[in-house]
C-alpha cells in the first residue's frame, strides 16, 4: 500500500520508526525538542497520519503504532498541499491581486532583456 | 465626520496618489509612497481631520464662494432659494400621507443600508480571520532548515526580534510572517538553491520583517474590511502592497550596494521561472507588477540630498492638500463673503441631509386653507421657511427676504400657519438652526442686513451674532403687521420687544417698545406663544 506523506508528517513517522510504539504525548515532546512544534501542531499531524492510514491509534494513553514501513512511503505532491492550504486563503487573494502568477517563458525573457538593457 | 465622508475623502486622496505614482514612480524613493499610503489609512480610519487653508476642500469652498458672490447678495439668495426649490422639488408631495410615507421609507432604507454595510464588514473580517488561522496552523508544521549554509546566512540577520528561518513544502514562494516572533518560510525547492540567490531571498524577507510589513498588511486589510464598498480602497490595497515590495527591494539594494542591482533583478526573475505554483486566476495586473518591480530596481536613483528634500516637500504637500479638511471660510473675509460662505454651508448641509422641511410646510399649506394665497407663488409653496419671506416680497420689505432665506429664521404672516413653524422645527432641516421652546427658530452666527425701512429707525444687526439690535439692546421679538421675528431664547434680560406701527400708506411710522407681557398678549391671538 502506498501512502503519500508530506515532510511534516514524515517527521512524525520518523519518531515511530525509530522508537517503536509510543504515546502521542511522547511524540509531541520529542518533536517539540527537535523541530519546535507545539502540542497542537503535532497532534494535528498525528491525526492526519491516522486518516491516511499510516498510524493506528490505541487506548490507553493515545498509543501510536506505525502501520507502514519507511520504504513504502512516497513523497506527496507538493501541489496538493499548496492547493489545500491556499484554497480560499487570504494569501491566495493577495497573490492573485499582486501577481503571484506563473509567468510565461516569453514574459521571463522579456524581463531579462529589460534588465540587460537597463544595466 | 461620518464613514461615508471618510471614504469619499480617502478615495480622492487615493486618486491623487495614483496619479502621482503613475507619473513619478521611478523618480521617487519608495519611502514616499509608504508614508502617503499610511496617510491614506489614517484618513480612512480616523473620524476627524485637521482643517488646513491649503486643503483641496478649502479651495473648493473658496471657489464656490467666489462664484456665488459675483452678483449681489440678493440675487445670490434668490438663486439659492431657486436651487433649493429645485432640489427639494422632487420631495414635495403636497400630501401629508405621502410625505410621511417617504420619511418612513427613508428610515427603512437607512436601516437596510446599515445592515448591508455591517454584514459586509463582518464577512470580510470573517474571511480574513479564517484564512489567517488556517495559514498559521499550517505554517506551524514547518520544519527547521538543516542546511548549514542557510543557517549561516540567517545568523547574519540581526534584529531585536529573533528571526527563525524554516522550510515548508507548502509555499511556492518565500514569505515572512509573524509580528513578534518573525519567521521566514522558504519553499523546499529553494533550500538547495545557490548561495547568492539564497542570500537575496533571505535579505528581502528580512527587510520585510525589519520594516514591519506584516503590520502594514494588517492595516491594509483592516481598511479594506471597513471600506469594502469602496473600490478605490481595494486599489490602494493592491498598489500599497506592490509599493511595499518595491520599497523592500530598495532596502536590499541599499544594503548590498547599487552594483548588485542587476544580479538581484536576475535572481528575482529566476525565482519566478523556478516557481511551480500556478494560481488559477490571474490578470494583466500580474505581469505588470513584476515588470514594475524589475524596472524599479534597475532605475533606482542614487540617494541625494536634493531628491530627499524634494520628496519630503512633495509628501508633506500632498498630505496637506488631500488629508486635511476645509478651513473655515470667512474668518478674515468681509461681511458679504461671510454671509455667502455661511449660506453655502447651510445650503451644503441641507443638500447633504436632503431633508428639506418642505414636506411639513407644504402639508400645512394644503390643509389649512391658506393654500391659495401661497400657491400663487410656487417658490413660497415649496420653500417652507421662506413661505413668509415671500410675503415680504409681495409687500415692501425686500431685504427681509435675505434675512429669512439666509437664517431660516421664521417670519410668519399670520397665526394661522403657526403649526408649520412647529413642523419646521421638528424636521431635520433644523440641524442648522437653534430651536426655541415655542417652536420658532432662528439660526445663529450670521449677520444679515437689516431692511432699510427698519434701519432708518435705529435697528441694526450685530455683526457677529446676527442678532438685531435696538438702542444697544438685543431684540427678542420684532413684530410687524405682516410678520414677526423671534430670536432664540439666548437674549439677555435687557432684550427689547418691538412693534412696528405703520400708517395708512403702509409706511413705517414708528417702532414701539413693548414690555414682554404686552408682546405676549399681542401675539397670543395669533397663535404663537413664547417664554
Amino acid at each position: 500500500m502506498d501512502v503519500k506523506l508530506f515532510d511534516s508528517e514524515l517527521k512524525v513517522m520518523d519518531v515511530l520508526w525509530k522508537e517503536g510504539d509510543v504515546t502521542a504525548k511522547h511524540i509531541s515532546n520529542v518533536l517539540k525538542e527537535a523541530v519546535g512544534w507545539n502540542m497542537n501542531t503535532t497532534y494535528t499531524l498525528i491525526k492526519r497520519c491516522i486518516k491516511k492510514g499510516a498510524i493506528e491509534r490505541s487506548e490507553p494513553n493515545f498509543m501510536c503504532h506505525a502501520l507502514i514501513h519507511k520504504e513504502a512511503v512516497q513523497e506527496a505532491e507538493t501541489e496538493e498541499l499548496i492547493n489545500k492550504v491556499y484554497d480560499g486563503s487570504a494569501d491566495k487573494l493577495f497573490a492573485a491581486l499582486l501577481g503571484r502568477k506563473k509567468l510565461s517563458k516569453e514574459q521571463i525573457n522579456k524581463l531579462k532583456k529589460m534588465v540587460a538593457e537597463l544595466e | 465626520m461620518n464613514l461615508w465622508s471618510m471614504s469619499v475623502s480617502g478615495g480622492i486622496f487615493i486618486i491623487a496618489i495614483v496619479v502621482v505614482r503613475s507619473l513619478l514612480r521611478n523618480r521617487l524613493p519608495g519611502k514616499v509612497f509608504q508614508v502617503l499610503w499610511f496617510a491614506v489609512f489614517l484618513r480612512l480610519m480616523v473620524p476627524f481631520s485637521i482643517p488646513c487653508p491649503f486643503s483641496v476642500y478649502s479651495l473648493a469652498e473658496k471657489l464656490s464662494v467666489e462664484f456665488s458672490s459675483d452678483g449681489t447678495l440678493g440675487n445670490h439668495t434668490a438663486e439659492l432659494a431657486g436651487a433649493a426649490v429645485e432640489m427639494s422639488g422632487n420631495k414635495v408631495s403636497g400630501e401629508a400621507v405621502a410625505a410621511n410615507a417617504e420619511d418612513k421609507a427613508d428610515m427603512d432604507l437607512k436601516t437596510v443600508c446599515l445592515a448591508v454595510y455591517l454584514c459586509g464588514v463582518f464577512l470580510c473580517i470573517l474571511y480574513y480571520v479564517f484564512s489567517y488561522i488556517r495559514c498559521y496552523r499550517e505554517f506551524a508544521a514547518s520544519l527547521p532548515i538543516e542546511e548549514v549554509k542557510v543557517q549561516e546566512w540567517a545568523g547574519e540577520l540581526t534584529l531585536r526580534r529573533k528571526v527563525s528561518v524554516r522550510q515548508w513544502e507548502g509555499v511556492g514562494t518565500p514569505l515572512a510572517y509573524g509580528m513578534f516572533h518573525p519567521v521566514i518560510l522558504l519553499p523546499k525547492s529553494l533550500v538547495k538553491a545557490d548561495a547568492e540567490q539564497m542570500r537575496f531571498v533571505l535579505l528581502h524577507e528580512y527587510m520585510h520583517i525589519r520594516h514591519y510589513d506584516t503590520v502594514k498588511k494588517f492595516f491594509l486589510i483592516l481598511s479594506c474590511c471597513v471600506h469594502w464598498f469602496n473600490p478605490l480602497v481595494w486599489v490602494m490595497c493592491i498598489l500599497a502592497n506592490r509599493d511595499m515590495e518595491i520599497a523592500c527591494d530598495e532596502n536590499v539594494i541599499g544594503y548590498l550596494g547599487r552594483d548588485s542591482r542587476a544580479a538581484y533583478a536576475y535572481a528575482l526573475i529566476d525565482m519566478e521561472e523556478q516557481r511551480g505554483v500556478r494560481f488559477s486566476f490571474g490578470n494583466s495586473f500580474c505581469k505588470n507588477a513584476m515588470e514594475e518591480r524589475v524596472v524599479a530596481i534597475m532605475k533606482e536613483k542614487k540617494k541625494s540630498i536634493a531628491i530627499g528634500v524634494l520628496s519630503g516637500v512633495l509628501t508633506a504637500g500632498i498630505i496637506m492638500v488631500f488629508a486635511t479638511s476645509a478651513f473655515a471660510v470667512g474668518k478674515k473675509a468681509d461681511v458679504t463673503e461671510n454671509i455667502a460662505g455661511e449660506v453655502n454651508k447651510v445650503y451644503a448641509e441641507e443638500a447633504e441631509a436632503n431633508e428639506y422641511s418642505t414636506n411639513g410646510a407644504a402639508n400645512e399649506y394644503n390643509t389649512n386653507g391658506a393654500a391659495n394665497e401661497y400657491s400663487t407663488n410656487s417658490a413660497a409653496n415649496k420653500y417652507s421657511t421662506n413661505g413668509a419671506a415671500n410675503e415680504y416680497d409681495t409687500d415692501s420689505a425686500v431685504a427681509m427676504e435675505n434675512r429669512t432665506a439666509i437664517n431660516g429664521a421664521v417670519a410668519i404672516e399670520d397665526g394661522t400657519i403657526s403649526d408649520s413653524a412647529e413642523n419646521v422645527s421638528n424636521n431635520e432641516y433644523v440641524m442648522s438652526v437653534t430651536v426655541v421652546p415655542n417652536g420658532v427658530c432662528e439660526e445663529e452666527g450670521t449677520s444679515p442686513a437689516v431692511p432699510t425701512e427698519y434701519a432708518s429707525f435705529g435697528i441694526t444687526a450685530n455683526q457677529y451674532t446676527g442678532t438685531w439690535m435696538y438702542q444697544g439692546k438685543e431684540v427678542a421679538v420684532f413684530y410687524d403687521k405682516d410678520g414677526w421675528l423671534l430670536t432664540d431664547g439666548s437674549c439677555g434680560k435687557n432684550a427689547v420687544y418691538l412693534q412696528v406701527c405703520r400708517d395708512k400708506n403702509g409706511e413705517v411710522e414708528e417702532i414701539k417698545e413693548l414690555s414682554k407681557k404686552e408682546m405676549q398678549k399681542l401675539l397670543k391671538p395669533k397663535g404663537l406663544e413664547f417664554q
